[in-house]
């Protein structure tokens, strides 16, 4: 049996020991408190609510065929969201919408040098006139603009709050990569939901592209 | 101390993202900020996302989710 990492809650490790046994009710205990960060990781991938309910619950599955393969070499909740991320890629391929959103553009050519050439408006976003709600639904919207790679980056490091190694271990590309990643990111978001010329706020238009040519 | 191009700034702030980079090249990157606007904006204007993300960026579960995944789990 493999040796638990030390940094793992003990609660965890026990119903993980008694997952493994095949006790199916530890395993639910196990999963529960990751049903929204994987729900999370599958919309940020397939930014559709049903396809993302069912490729969670089904990376969940997964997940329990394959814990004799989990080695604790990695937090489980790591473990478990690199499973969803690659069953929502899956699924992604499978879907029309795959044909206009390619997820084999993930190789790690982001490393090569980069500067940001124009900028938006970098007015700090008052977020405080933005209502929560509203503010909730302009950053939804902006996410679902951005290309998968920096989507996914996003998600895992600014609001799942993965480690840079943890996210790189999940994406499959190197700690440079994602800290790349990362920034253009924050800075495409940040693009997306600058204001309108008339002063209001918009977010997560296409157009942006039109009027700030930002993106490579 | 030398002064480095924004270019140079961007490249070592992007490294520092998790403030674990060279304390040296950090510093300068830091110095630099201070005399250029449009770097500084563009910096705290990622910070400012960051900040936004993390606080506002939420997905409620859907309706009975945890049921549905129990059962499926209770099913395999």
């Amino acid at each position: 049996m493999s040796t638990p990492r030390l940094s793992q809650n003990p609660d965890e490790v026990e119903l993980l020991r008694r997952a493994r046994a095949g006790d199916k009710e530890s395993f639910y205990n196990l999963v529960r408190p990751y049903e929204r960060p994987i729900f999370m990781a599958a919309m940020c991938v397939l930014r559709n609510e049903a396809d993302a309910e069912e490729v969670s619950q089904d990376a969940v599955l997964r997940a329990f065929c394959g814990l004799p393969r989990f080695r604790g070499e990695c937090k489980f909740s790591t473990w478990l969201i690199q499973i969803t991320i690659n069953e929502s890629r899956a699924k992604l391929r499978k879907n029309r919408r795959g044909l206009y959103e390619s997820i084999d553009d993930q190789r790690e050519g982001d490393e090569k040098y980069w500067f940001p050439k124009d900028y938006a408006d970098w007015r700090e976003i008052p977020s405080e006139e933005l209502e929560r709600k509203e503010l909730g639904e302009a950053l939804k919207r902006a996410l679902d603009s951005l290309p998968l790679r920096y989507r996914e980056v996003l998600v895992l490091r600014d609001v799942q709050d993965l480690t840079t190694q943890e996210t790189a271990q999940v994406l499959g590309v190197t700690k440079a990569c994602i800290k790349t990643r990362l920034l253009r990111a924050r800075l495409q978001m940040r693009d997306a939901l600058r204001p309108e010329v008339d002063g209001t706020w918009m977010s997560g238009r296409l157009e942006f592209a039109k009027a700030r040519p930002f993106v490579e | 101390m030398r002064e480095i191009t924004c270019e140079d700034s961007w490249r070592i702030l992007t490294l520092d993202v998790d403030g674990d980079s060279d304390k040296d090249l950090r510093i300068l990157a830091g110095l630099h900020l201070r005399v250029c606007f449009r770097c500084k904006s563009i910096y705290d204007a990622t910070e400012n996302v960051a900040r936004l993300v993390a606080k506002g960026l939420e997905y409620e579960l859907p309706e009975g989710f945890s049921k549905h995944l129990y059962d499926k789990i209770k099913d395999m």
